[in-house]
């Protein structure tokens, strides 16, 4: 296991030094991100003054944008990304030199997304937790998350990140048969933005489409999580959330070596 | 050590008739095209061998080492390298071999140059000692300290190379794959990459699958060289030998005094022999001359060229490799 851990590792470490080596780099995807969660809360505040209500669909303005605040947080502590990865490995032709290394090629994948991982925890979650306690304190409203249920909201996190990573890692298997890449990268993120609950709450969309959510993994990825941690996700409830995120968790792994498994040995190297 | 049987790859291409028409005719029904990029080879390298593996562009001589380093499966065929089959045990195989694709890098391109070494170091899981003592073996003979602590995306292409070819053999591989090493090097460079390459050969007994056009490469390193064309294994045998059977011309070159002016030389009447089987080259005082040298001797032809010219200076040469190389690659063939 050691060995495993030092092997592999390294593929994190080289990825993650790759990530702070540039400081501008940092900057700027930090305030990218943030200064989008802005926008979006801006947005909400709009939406709730135009309300004839204070509540819409079971959130009042506060706990709307305590959601946004911990989607936000959900989202970087999941944060993988090895579509973009395989494309440029493969269409570049330098998959061969990994494929050249003693270690499986999956787990190299995954390993270097946890590099970036590690890097979107330390300049996004650490910041976005601070500011989240901070909103608490400040409004008063120490009771709208379910701070005793933290550790179990970490877990949650942990399952969501592996049926992220899973999940993008499967669909950016399309590479290795098909030459159109940037219109799948756009379907994808857009698809696991909608249905991970990062755009709007599930409980907002129709009944086709919430039904719809019920059967994609994305749910997994983010909503379950940030409902736990809002405490609107309790008892029974939430051990049967925890329980269909294992499930997913699951499915998708073994879903994920087979697929990888045939393109690996259908796969024509580019380059030569 | 390597040992291929009935090697073939197949490839399945899409063909589309040109044009907008075509293009979505295609997107319908597009005629399917098999290629065989390697068709039936066969060969046994042993260890500490250095062979060259050489042929024309998209002879497929990169499908062939892409088999033998378990990138690709082959259609059918059998390849064993040191008892593993590559491409059902990547990662085992792995472990025993080093690569070098002289037109990409193995390094982390952002990372300083000693990173991307320590981070090697744990892939390929080597203690602490075998690691200096291998790192320090480098440094000495391709001189890596100039540049170790910077970033691999600042390097020269001399730079990068070298470090390559130390990251390739870092872990002490079985068998070293080298794809065109010394492209684009200048010859101090060139000569550099050879002595680390015969270091490690005669050091650790490393078997060497060189692959390149430079036939120069070859002629340094290797005791053995296959050619493929189409596909197929043409000529796998000596360097020697290939000179000796197939180098049935010899070339001497002339210094006259006087600049030569455009009489025609007509030295294919002169000697009975066809004018396409003389090659004559001219420039300033300087006349070159292939010719067959089973149909016209050494001495006849000095004789002819002192008749006529005052010759200041000659040079006599054995066929040069690459005009045999060119001319198998012509022809498809070798015949011996």
């Amino acid at each position: 296991m050691k060995r495993f851990l030092r092997k592999y590792g390294a593929f994190a470490k080289g990825s993650f030094e790759v990530a702070v080596m540039y400081r501008v780099h940092i900057l700027l995807w930090v305030f990218g991100d943030f200064f989008s969660l802005g926008l979006t809360i801006l947005l909400w505040v709009a939406i709730y003054a135009n309300s004839p209500t204070e509540m819409i669909r079971g959130f009042t303005l506060i706990q709307m944008i305590f959601y946004n605040l911990i989607i936000h947080l959900t989202g970087s502590i999941t944060y993988m990304s090895p579509l973009s990865d395989v494309a440029e490995d493969y269409y570049d032709g330098r998959i061969s030199m990994s494929l050249i290394k003693p270690a499986s090629y999956a787990i190299q994948l995954f390993f270097r997304n946890l590099g970036n991982n590690l890097f979107s925890n330390l300049f996004i979650t650490l910041p976005t937790f601070l500011l989240i306690a901070a909103v608490s304190l400040a409004t008063h409203q120490t009771e709208s998350l379910a701070w005793l249920s933290f550790p179990v909201f970490l877990f949650s996190s942990l399952l969501g990140l592996f049926i992220n990573y899973f999940a993008n890692f499967i669909f950016s298997n399309l590479v290795f048969y098909t030459d159109a890449t940037f219109g799948m990268f756009q379907l994808n993120q857009a698809i696991v933005r909608i249905f991970s609950g990062a755009l709007i709450p599930l409980n907002f969309f129709p009944g086709w489409l919430r039904s719809l959510a019920g059967f994609l993994p994305y749910a997994g990825v983010q909503y379950i999580p940030a409902m736990i941690l809002l405490g609107r996700t309790t008892g029974n409830d939430l051990l049967s959330a925890i329980g269909v995120q294992v499930l997913w968790v699951v499915f998708l792994g073994v879903a994920a070596q087979l697929v990888w498994s045939h393109s690996l040995s259908r796969m024509k190297v580019m380059g030569g | 050590m390597i040992e291929v049987r009935n090697l073939t790859k197949e490839f399945v291409k899409y063909e589309k008739e040109k044009g907008l028409k075509g293009l979505v005719k295609g997107f319908f029904n597009a005629k399917k095209v098999v290629k065989k990029a390697v068709d039936n080879i066969s060969f046994t390298i042993n260890e500490g061998e250095m062979v060259g593996y050489i042929g024309a562009n998209g002879a497929g001589k990169s499908t062939t080492i892409k088999m033998l380093t378990g990138i690709l499966t082959p259609t059918s065929g059998e390849v064993r390298i040191d008892g593993i089959i590559p491409y059902q045990n990547r990662v085992e195989n792995a472990k025993k071999i080093g690569v070098v694709f002289g037109q990409r890098t193995q390094l982390w391109w952002d990372l300083p140059l000693s990173e991307s070494f320590l981070i090697l170091k744990e892939i390929y899981e080597m203690p602490d000692a075998f690691y200096e003592e291998q790192m320090s073996f480098f440094n000495r003979i391709l001189n890596l300290d100039e540049f170790i602590k910077s970033p691999v995306r600042t390097l020269s292409l001399g730079q990068r190379m070298r470090a390559d070819i130390a990251a390739s053999l870092l872990h002490n591989p079985k068998v070293l794959y080298l794809d065109e090493p010394t492209i684009g090097l200048d010859v101090n460079a060139k000569q550099r990459m050879r002595d680390a390459i015969k270091m490690m050969n005669q050091k650790y007994n490393t078997t060497v699958i060189l692959t390149t056009h430079d036939l120069d490469d070859i002629a340094e390193l290797c005791n053995r060289i296959l050619i493929i064309d189409n596909g197929k294994v043409i000529y796998d045998g000596s360097l020697h030998e290939i000179k000796e059977k197939y180098g049935t011309t010899k070339r001497i070159e002339f210094e006259v005094r006087d600049e030569l002016n455009d009489e025609s030389l007509n030295l294919a009447s002169v000697f009975n022999v066809h004018p396409d089987e003389l090659e004559i080259t001219r420039e300033d005082k300087k006349l070159s001359i292939v010719f067959p040298k089973l149909k016209i001797s050494v001495a006849q032809m000095t004789e002819e060229i002192l008749r006529r010219f005052d010759v200041q200076d000659i040079s006599i040469f054995d066929a040069d490799i690459e005009r045999i190389v060119a001319r198998i690659y012509d022809e498809g063939k070798v015949t011996l």
